[in-house]
């Protein structure tokens, strides 16, 4: 596994190897103590990202088993932007391994959707309940509903984004605007 | 008037354009209706996701993880009595507690810890309007009822039962003596592992029942095991300074004992322990 240059600039990664003895807890956590210390937030991420609870548990074990076999790259600095990332890449691994055909091919966003508000300038804030809202998450495609969850939920950067799936930032920005234009489809119909 | 924005909409809610680009965005907002009500479903969509609360793990569930041989490093200790050594108190705000009544475990139900450190943010995070709701109100007769259904009393020590929330697989309940309030969790069907409290407990004796100490997040914590069920204690609220002096302090000072131990009693008393 490869960390792409360019993220959050840090310099030295070192990898995580079965021996943590020998590695300074402070620069490479040990997967118990993610699970002890950043444990909800791990889970936290992965269910968004699967939408459900068994998924969701799968997941955290596929990233405590990454962590634990130094399949994961350390990023010191960001211990948070750095589960995200070990969290969205085994995520997307599941996704791809499931299905046989190639990425989802999403159709373009329908002109309606642009200026479908009656009064332009209303700040009208629609209620929706977090499981209507997760279900329309979950409905999303994987790598639409992916940079979204790491910009709204995790709260990295474009770049940070970029750097973690490995796609050109304009892609991002992009997937993150078609991703929101679709999720309020679902919410707001 | 330019093409709309399109995707540079987004990019300007999340605060990723350049001045000049930032400015360019907002001068075409301002000469263009669409694009100022796409910003504003835009916001509302980063709003649904920024706001979603976070999501809890199964109770126990990262304690079985640790503790499957096909996912650990290595097997966990069996006792861990008398480790106060190890984890220095001082860095901690309070104690936890643990009384781990002793019953028939049976295999095909979860063990483990229980997520500890999720029932006390369950506990600090529930409403103040149920928390501080005055003793000599109390609970309505429905909760009143629904405690009773669980096994749990209407009064615990000097604390009277406050509310009743359904979180399905654990039930919380509050009790208050008007100025502090602890929340009583019940893990239904549920087995506390006693081989898997933190290294630090230090076990004690409540009417002939092993108490295990164990050093923890800001509110003190009881378990029990009682029947099929466990029994967690959370609270009461925020330890008061003086109390986390260190391994000395919570090895032989009778002040944090004392703090518990009231409910405590009052609760193994309540369970057909006392």
């Amino acid at each position: 596994v490869t960390d792409p240059s360019g993220g959050r600039g840090q310099p030295g990664h070192g990898d995580i190897h079965g021996d943590q003895g020998d590695v300074p807890t402070d620069r490479v956590p040990t997967w118990e103590e993610v699970a002890r210390d950043h444990g909800r937030f791990l889970y936290t991420v992965a269910y968004r990202l699967t939408g459900n609870h068994d998924d969701a548990q799968d997941l955290v074990q596929e990233v405590l088993l990454r962590v634990r076999r130094g399949l994961a790259t350390f990023t010191p600095g960001s211990l948070e932007g750095w589960l995200s990332r070990i969290t969205t890449n085994a995520f997307l691994d599941d996704v791809r391994k499931r299905r046989r055909r190639p990425l989802e091919v999403v159709p373009d966003l329908p002109e309606a959707l642009v200026g479908v508000d009656a009064d332009p300038d209303a700040a009208l804030a629609v209620e929706r309940l977090p499981d209507e809202i997760q279900d329309a998450l979950r409905a999303l495609p994987p790598d639409f509903r992916a940079p979204l969850v790491l910009c709204d939920v995790v709260g990295l950067d474009y770049a940070e984004i970029a750097s973690t799936l490995d796609i050109p930032p304009g892609t991002v920005r992009s997937r993150i605007h078609r991703g929101r234009a679709l999720l309020r489809k679902a919410l707001t119909a | 008037m330019n093409a709309h924005l399109d995707d540079v909409i987004s990019a300007y809610a999340d605060g990723e354009l350049t001045g000049d680009e930032a400015a360019t965005a907002e001068a075409h907002l301002t000469a263009c209706p669409s694009c100022r009500a796409e910003l504003s479903a835009t916001r509302q969509a980063k709003a649904w996701l920024s706001d979603l609360p976070e999501v809890m793990p199964p109770f126990g569930f990262y304690e079985r993880m640790l503790l499957d041989p096909s996912a650990t490093p290595r097997g966990r200790r069996a006792r861990l009595s008398i480790r106060v050594g190890a984890i220095s108190l001082a860095a901690t705000a309070s104690i936890w507690l643990a009384v781990v009544g002793m019953s028939g475990l049976d295999a095909n139900r979860p063990s483990g810890l229980p997520a500890l450190n999720s029932l006390v943010s369950l506990h600090q995070r529930t409403p103040p309007a149920d928390r501080e709701r005055p003793s000599d109100q109390g609970a309505d007769a429905a909760q009143a009822q629904r405690a009773a259904s669980l096994g749990l009393p209407a009064v615990i020590g000097g604390y009277q039962l406050a509310t009743v929330v359904d979180r399905g697989d654990e039930q919380q309940a509050t009790y208050t003596d008007g100025a502090k309030t602890m929340s009583v969790f019940v893990l239904l069907r549920y087995d506390i592992a006693e081989s898997l409290l933190p290294l630090g407990s230090v076990e004690r004796d409540f009417a002939g029942h092993p108490v295990w100490i164990v050093p923890g997040e800001p509110n003190p914590l009881i378990l029990a095991q009682v029947g099929v069920n466990a029994i967690v204690l959370v609270g009461p609220d925020p330890v008061a300074p003086g109390m986390t002096e260190g391994v000395e302090a919570a090895s032989s000072s009778r002040s944090i004992l004392d703090r518990v131990q009231g409910a405590g009693e009052g609760l193994l008393e309540a369970f057909g322990f006392g």
